[in-house]
Formats: C-alpha cells, structure tokens, sequence
C-alpha cells in the first residue's frame, strides 16, 4: 500500500504542472516598517484628539455672538449640560462628556466615544478618556475595540502660537490581536508634536520602538525615528 | 469538519443531463432488443476498457483554484502580518478510466470516472517554512456516447459526446456542477491492446487525451 501511494505521489508530481504563482507572503522589513508607520498614526490621531477637545473648550468659553463665527457652531450640538455631539463622519455620532468643568481645569476629566481616528477602514472608532492633572499637563487613555489597540500617554504642551499649539508626551501601548501583541513605546526622551489645526496632520518627531510577541515570545521588533524636517529612520529585525 | 456542499445552477442542466442518460439506455435497449430480429455485423469485441490522461482542465481550474491577485493583502493588522502564504498551485491533469460497451461497429456507450488533483503548499509568512499542503480534487462521472466512422481492423476513428457531473472538493466546501465533454476527433490504434488520442472540448479538459486500453 505504501509503494503504491509513493508511485502514485512520483507520477501526480512527473505530470503536474504550475497553474498558479504563489504569493509573496513571506514577512519582510518593509511589511514591519509599514506596520509601524501605522502605529505612528495611531500616535498622532490620539493626540488629534486632545487637540480636538482643547478646541471645543475654548468654543464653549466664546460669548454666543464669537461662537457665530466658529466652525462648531451649528456642529457642535448640546444633549444636556455636560454632553455634546458632533458629527465627524464615524458611524454614529461623537459624545464628549465634560464633566462640567474646562478641559484646562486640574482634575477635569472629559471623555469621548466614536471618535473617528484609528488605524484604518477597519477602525470601529476610538474611546478616548482625558485628565487633566497640571497647568497644561494631560494624561490620555485611548481604546480602539476594532483594532485591539489601546495607548496611554502623559502630555505637556510646551508653546502655543497663531498656527499650532507644541506638545511633548510619553506614550506606551499595545495591539492584542489573536495569539499576537505589540507593545510601543517612545525611546530616547519624550517625543514633540506640533498641531497646526484641524487641516493638517502636524508634525511629529521622536523615536519610538515596536516589540511584537507571538504566545509571549518576541519575534519581530522595529524602531522608528521621526525628525522635524520630516525625515524618517526605520530599522526593523528583519533587515 | 463541517463540509458544505455548493450546487452550482444545475435544475434545467440536471434535466437535460437525466433525459440523455435515459434517452441513451433507451437507445442501448433498444438497440439490443433489435438484435433478435436484425442480422448485424457481429462486433469483433463486446467490451472495451482505457485509461488515459489529458488536459487541460479550465473549468477546473476556474473553479477550484484561488486567483492569488485577488487574495486581499494584509489590512495592517497584526494577525494578518503573519497569516500562512500560498505557494505555487498544482494541477495533476485528468486521469480518465472507462469501461465501453461496443453495441454496434460504429456506436459504444462509455461510461467513464475521471479524477484531476489539486494541490497548493502553504508556508509561513514568520519563518518560511512549508506548514501544509491544500489538497483538493475534482471528480467526474461522465457517460459518453461515441460514434466511429472508420472502422479498420487496426485503426478507427471516432467522435464522441458525453454528460455528466463533476463533484469537487475545496477548503472543507463541496461543489458539485453538471460536466460536458465534446471529442470531434480521436483515433485509436491497435486489435486487441490499442494506444488512443482524442482531441476534446468541455467541462473536463480543453486540450487532448491520450492513454491505452484493452478490448476483450
């Protein structure tokens, strides 16, 4: 019987012929490197968020005739004292509880639901709970479900000028996703980030790094350097 | 492991493929009734066996195998990082076996099963290496009807018209969907043990066939 299946395996393998290229799937750096560009832009939309609710703080201390001429105004919808909805193109609508108090204030804590940020398409919206623990000073939890990415960051902001407010944080973070988890954080020192409004992406500079476990055993780790002018340093376990 | 079946739109080609079958053994029946009343030339051997080998199967491989353009790449997500890659696909062939019955000079009933394997090695995107091998396969029970209009002792030629259907198996899923199979032109050569080519178009193979057979 044995022989037999070995004849039969010779002649299918003597006979066949390709029919089809396989794929391209092995795991390369410029896959990791893509990986943790995205990771990058996680980092930036949450702290798009932040950004978001400093706005609508100072739109909520504006007299009602400045309010006029704000683009909140007729957006930005109270549901009662201390909730507000907006419609930012997620599946349903923002929340954002104040808690009564200004987002500036020490001990304030303002929380948001559907944000439409995360990684990707795929993204069911991002929760986002922010404290205020200082003088210009936050701590930020993130949670995209979607994704199975949560973050934690403690910001500053370090200057604020007529096109941008300038930020410095420390983040870390992970993905959980299957028998996969990636953990990031920021290397070197805190990373900077310069928000010039709603428009545009910002600036962010800093080096983070990627660890990627499979049942608890590193496989893959990659670092990031991002440089204000820009320019970006990616070095990754598979080069 | 939960096997679903897949029954491609066979209600009016179902009819039809049932009518011919039944058209077919009306006619064998037929036929053999004659016999009593009719003098025929005796055939020289009753019952005819082959096996043979051809392609290539398109219907097969639009079928059954997977368009590796059309896979959707990984959506940056951790698990698709690393999700097992297709290698190259393989395709066996049909191998064909038949058993004939020779009622006239120039008409047989085939009845004919006919197997093509599929196989696909699957690696890993992490480290490379080969994690398994897909391996799927299409089955086909085709009878057919074939006419010969040479007949020479050692040389006939002949055409042939089959229906039937072919039941595939494919990543735990079953498809099951009607077979035609056009031969204008084959030849075999030999008596007793003959060599065959046909040339054919259908379901089963767009190419040609060729193999061996006995006759007793």
């Amino acid at each position: 019987m044995k022989k037999i299946i070995l004849y039969a395996a010779v002649l299918f393998s003597a006979v066949s012929c390709k029919v089809e290229s396989g794929e391209s799937g092995y795991l390369t750096s410029g896959q990791l490197q893509s990986y943790a560009s995205d990771i990058v832009y996680v980092v930036v939309e949450d702290m798009r968020i932040l950004n978001l609710l400093i706005d609508i703080d100072e739109y909520l201390s504006m007299t009602q005739e400045e309010q006029k001429d704000s683009p909140f105004y007729g957006l930005l919808m109270h549901e009662d004292g201390e909730t507000l909805v907006m419609d930012l193109g997620a599946m349903d609508k923002t929340v954002f509880r104040t808690g009564g108090k200004s987002i500036n204030g020490t001990g304030a804590v303002w929380t948001v639901e559907n944000y439409p940020g995360g990684r990707s398409y795929y993204s069911s919206g991002v929760c986002a709970s922010v404290e205020c623990t200082g003088t210009d000073k936050w701590s930020m939890n993130t949670v995209d479900d979607g994704q199975g990415i949560e973050m934690r960051f403690d910001i500053q902001k370090t200057g604020s000028t007529d096109t941008g407010r300038a930020f410095s944080m420390t983040f870390s973070g992970t993905e959980t996703d299957g028998n996969y988890r990636s953990e990031f954080r920021n290397e070197d020192g805190a990373c900077s980030y310069l928000y010039q409004g709603e428009q545009l992406t910002g600036t962010f500079a800093g080096s983070l790094i990627i660890d990627i476990y499979e049942n608890g055993t590193r496989k893959d780790w990659c670092r990031v350097t991002c440089n204000e002018d820009w320019s970006i340093v990616m070095e990754t376990s598979r080069d | 492991m939960k096997v679903s079946l897949t029954v491609m739109p066979v209600t009016s080609a179902g009819r039809c493929i049932l009518t011919f079958v039944l058209m077919l053994f009306t006619c064998v029946t037929s036929i053999y009734g004659q016999d009593k009343e009719r003098v025929h030339e005796p055939v020289t051997f009753k019952y005819e066996v082959r096996a043979g080998w051809g392609g290539f199967p398109f219907v097969d491989r639009s079928i059954m195998v997977t368009d590796n353009s059309e896979i959707v790449p990984p959506d940056g997500s951790l698990s698709s990082l690393y999700r097992d890659y297709n290698g190259d696909t393989y395709m066996t062939g049909v191998f064909s076996a038949e058993f004939s019955f020779n009622f006239r000079k120039w008409f047989s009933l085939a009845l004919g099963v006919d197997c093509d394997g599929i196989y696909t090695r699957r690696y890993s995107a992490d480290t490379g290496h080969k994690t398994g091998t897909d391996r799927r396969a299409v089955l086909t029970f085709l009878p057919q009807a074939r006419f010969s209009y040479l007949n020479r002792e050692y040389v006939k030629l002949y055409s042939s018209i089959g229906l039937g259907y072919s039941f595939g198996t494919s990543y735990g899923d079953s498809v099951l969907f009607p077979s035609v199979q056009l031969t204008p032109i084959g030849v075999t050569a030999g008596k007793k043990v003959f060599g065959f080519f046909e040339i054919g178009v259908g379901t089963l193979y767009i190419g040609c066939m060729a193999g061996a057979g006995f006759r007793f």
